[in-house]
Parts: C-alpha cells; structure tokens; sequence
C-alpha cells in the first residue's frame, strides 16, 4: 500500500527562526520534519540545507545530521549511560573529536539546559520527567547543530516543567542564534515562543505566517482541523462581540491584558 | 456515600541493593486522607513526582499503602481476597493507549475484561455494544486499533473499562499523548459517563482547563495534599498554584491579573463567558457614570 503523507510542501526556513509547526496527528508534521535530516527520503523534490541539494551525489548526510538535530518524541526512552555527562558525549563522541573537545561540548550543552555539575555524575534514571528529557536535548546540543527541531518536547511534562524547557528553547535561539522548529498541540505555547507558524493539514501547509495573523485570521479553519486558538483569543473576541470595544487579536495573556487594561483606562 | 476512602496513607519507595538490602527509601505519599463520594469527579494535579500517579494506583490496589488504609466500595484494598472485585470495581486508564490495546478489532479488545471475568457470551456483546455507545465508538467496532487516532484508541481503552461495569474510574493523564481534537474526545467522554453514567470519575491531568470541569480538585506536592477544593476556590489562588510549579487556565490568570490591576471583578473566574459577563458589567456600569 502506498500513501501521500506529504503533498506538494514548499517551504523555506531561514537562519534564526524560531517556527512552531502544528496540526493534529496524522497531518504530516513528523514525517516533514524527518526529511529536514535526512532520516525520510523524498519520493519526489528536492530539499536544499544551505544551498546545498541534500540528495545531490557527494552531499554527505552523516554531515547534515551533524547540522540539523532531531529530538524525537519521548527522548529520555533513548537515554541509556551509566550517568548523565557520559549520556551527554556520547553524541560528540560519534564524531570523533577530541577528549577535551567532547567534555567542553558536554558541560556547554548541560549549561544550556539548566543542568549544573551536581548532575553530572547522577544516573539518568533518577531524575524527574523533566530533568530526562532536558539531559536528552542535551545529547543533541553537544552535536552543536545549527537548527535544531524538537517533536513535542514538553508532552507530558507539569506545566513548570513545559515552561523550562520553553524557555530554554527561547535563549538558544535568542543567545546562540540556533534556527528552531518546534512540533506542538498547545496553541498556547506556539503562540508565546513562536515567531512564525506552519499549521499542517493533510499533508500540505495550510497556514504560513506569524502566529497572530494566524491565529485572528483562521480561527474557524484552525477549529474545524481540531486546532484551535489560545483561549485568551477567544477571550478577546467575546468581549468584542459583547460590546467593550476592545481590539481582537491578542493571542498572549500579556497583550489581552495590556488591551483591556488600555480600553478601561487602568494605567 | 463513599467510593473510595483513604486514611493515613502512607507509601515508601524502597530501593534495594544487589544483595536485596535495603539502600534507599523514598516517601512518594506522606499521610493522605482524601474521602471521594460516589458519582463524584475529582481531578488531582501535581508536578511530576508529587505523588498523584502513586496514589492513583493505590485505587485499584496496583499498590498497596507502607502504611495506613484504603477502602475502594467499601472494601480494604489490603484484603486479598477482594482483589479481583475491587478492580473491577474501580477501572484504570493510563496515558499511552498503544499499551492497553491488546485485540487486533475493537470489539474483541472491549471484550477482553468482562471474558476474563467469566460474564456469560451473550452478555459479553451486549456490554461491548453499550460500552462503545457509551464513548462513541461503536461505529468502529470492527475496525483495526491500529488505524485509530490517539483520541479514538483513549475511547477504545475507556470502553475497555467500562465494559467491566465499574462504579469508578481512574484516569493517569489520559491526554498527555493526544492532540487538541483527541485531548477534548476524551474529556468530553469522561464527564458524561460522570453525568449521565453516574460513574465516578479520578482525573489525573497537567493541563488546568481539563480540571476546571470537575466537582473538585486536589493539589499534590511532595507526596502530601497542598490545596482542595472547587476548581473555583483552588484557582484563585494562582500564586500559591504557580509557586508550587503548577498553573491555571489562562481566563483565570488574566482575570486575576486584572483584579490586581484593580478592576471590581470576581475572584477565581474559570470560564471566558464568565469573564466577560464581569467585564460588561463593569463596563455598563462606567458607561452609565
């Protein structure tokens, strides 16, 4: 049996964005973000990474993956040293590079986490949810990746676990200028972390632009595919629609509160 | 009357050595009570290692207490005797439903609880049937699990439960692996078999919008009860919420916030229609001035 999981995708990712990539299961997005390394090989286009067709005779994917890092589902399932640092530069071990220069990577990319030394030498095992999977995009950090695209990286974390990592996310791209791709169900999030957003239907981009023109434009399309809007975007619509003539389209809890607090003069 | 009573529960982690010793001992549940009627809906939230999935599987008796009792329908989940009766009693569904699916079709997978009882044939397909009304489901009874959206199989896994007839069920963030369409298939199922089933329904989730619908919520942290109470009277209290790693649905942070800011509002406003019905009121209430 053969099936179209991705129809027809163009697309462009540029240095330094930080894009949220949503749809409901099954709407391609992990099978999109598995051909940006390499994993999945297109049946047919092309794909270039800096310019460079990917499928092109003497590109050497190993290098591309090196590149472009991939955080699966799940991660900590893949976590498997004896302790924390050792799991860590196993990665960077692969690409044979120095003792010195696998430990520095290690410790840089544990720093980027929020793991201190205290970790180190723990076995992964006993940390929190949180802490596993933070110890897991560690791994792929050490890699030194230039774009790093993460598969729903806060599923089943507490919601102060989710906002870490976030956050975490946020100073990598921010700080060290790593292109992000986050796959994720909450509208929330993408709307708070994400400078542009993709929204996957049936196998095609439906949606490309930021995350407000998004989220105020296609509301209902957005809904009939199951995805929604922030609940503070509905928030800001029913006031509309009773009568406070507030401006539609904050999809924050800070720009619905700075326009409500604006219409009724709190400052 | 009571489903399930918990009295000075207590519940150790032990870690044992090579040679069995003991080397490590974790207190995952410090002396709970929790009393939880029937036909109530009650969700626990918590940060991961607050002790909720812990207490969680003390309903069925997957666990028993270090110390201290539970009664599930009235019998002591220590008593062997009653082990069997008390699951079936109080059902569990867990977060990854690719792990409770064992039938290659839907109906034999709902099938597979009430056979292993010894339920008669004939009452075996009827219970399958309403079980699969009862989630909506029915239409896939003779579909492949594997073909299934996350949503789909969650319902499939609840009809699973619900064919056993419990009087209660104990959900483990049945969401957490689900997309916005399934997470809101789920929770949309489990408040009406708690509406129209009168079953009693444990919710253990993450996310705050799901706990806002049920009769009342309880906050864990370090294996200890922190707050209780309607998801009115808990979430308004957000600071004491988001120090201990938690948060509340975003209608609630904003009106809080607004509150602060010294807008005449209620406290603890859970719903965007209620937030706006105060807000006009406000609002009316300047126009007129």
């Amino acid at each position: 049996m053969e099936r179209v999981a991705l129809k027809d995708v163009s697309l462009e990712v540029r240095n330094g964005e930080f894009i949220g990539l949503v749809g409901h299961t099954g709407s391609g997005k992990s099978t999109l973000i598995q051909h940006l390394d390499g994993l999945l090989r297109a049946t047919s286009g092309k794909i270039f990474y800096n310019g460079e067709d990917i499928y092109g005779e003497n590109y050497s994917m190993r290098e591309l993956r090196g590149k472009v890092g991939l955080v699966f589902q799940y991660p900590e399932h893949q976590l498997f040293e004896a302790d924390v640092f050792t799991d860590v530069c196993f990665g960077p071990k692969n690409l044979k590079l120095s003792k010195e220069e696998i430990e520095v990577r290690a410790k840089e990319a544990l720093a980027a986490v929020g793991m201190d030394e205290s970790y180190y030498k723990r076995s992964p095992f006993e940390l929190s949810g949180g802490q596993k999977r933070r110890v897991a995009i560690a791994g792929v950090l050490a890699m030194k990746p230039e774009v790093l695209v993460l598969d729903e990286p806060t599923a089943g974390l507490d919601p102060k676990g989710r906002e870490e990592i976030l956050q975490e996310l946020k100073e990598l791209n921010e700080q060290q200028g790593i292109t992000i791709v986050l796959v994720s169900h909450s509208m929330e999030d993408v709307a708070r972390y994400a400078k542009r957003m993709l929204v996957m239907n049936q196998g095609c981009v439906m949606f490309d632009g930021a995350p407000t023109e998004v989220f105020t434009n296609h509301r209902h399309e957005l809904e009939a595919i199951g995805l929604g809007v922030p609940q503070v975007t509905r928030v800001m619509e029913s006031l509309e629609r009773a009568g406070i003539p507030v401006k539609t389209g904050a999809i924050t809890i800070d720009e619905a509160e700075a326009e409500i607090v604006r219409v009724f003069r709190l400052d | 009357m009571s489903m399930i009573k918990i009295k000075d529960l207590i519940y150790n982690y032990i870690k044992r050595d090579e040679e069995g010793k003991v080397a490590e001992e974790n207190r995952a549940l410090d002396d709970v009570d929790l009393d939880i009627r029937e036909g109530e809906f009650v969700a626990i939230l918590g940060r991961n290692g607050s002790g909720k999935s812990t207490l969680a599987k003390h309903m069925n008796g997957l666990l028993l207490p270090s110390e201290g009792t539970i009664w599930v329908g009235g019998m002591d989940t220590a008593d062997e005797d009653k082990l069997w009766k008390i699951r079936q009693t109080a059902g569990m569904v867990f977060q990854n439903p690719d792990n409770q699916i064992i039938g290659s079709v839907v109906e034999e997978d709902v099938g597979f609880g009430p056979e292993n009882l010894g339920v008669p044939t004939e009452e075996i397909w009827q219970r399958v049937e309403r079980s699969l009304e009862e989630v909506g489901m029915i239409a896939y009874r003779k579909s492949s699990p594997n073909r299934l959206s996350g949503g789909q199989k969650q319902r499939v896994a609840i009809a699973g439960v619900m064919a056993m007839k419990p009087r209660c069920i104990i959900l483990d963030e049945p969401t957490a692996m689900l997309d916005p369409n399934g997470r809101s298939e789920v929770i949309r199922t489990v408040r009406e078999l708690n509406q129209l089933e009168g079953i009693t329904v444990i919710l253990i989730t993450h996310y705050m919008e799901e706990a806002a619908h049920a009769d009342r919520v309880v906050v864990m942290k370090h294996g200890c009860k922190m707050l209780e109470g309607t998801p009115r009277e808990v979430f308004a209290q957000v600071d004491a919420i988001k120090d201990s790693g938690l948060d509340v649905p975003q209608v609630t942070e904003l009106a809080y916030r607004l509150r602060k800011r010294g807008l005449d509002i209620p406290e603890g406003i859970l719903s965007t229609q209620e937030l706006t019905d105060a807000l006009k009121a406000v609002y009316m209430e300047r126009e007129l001035k």
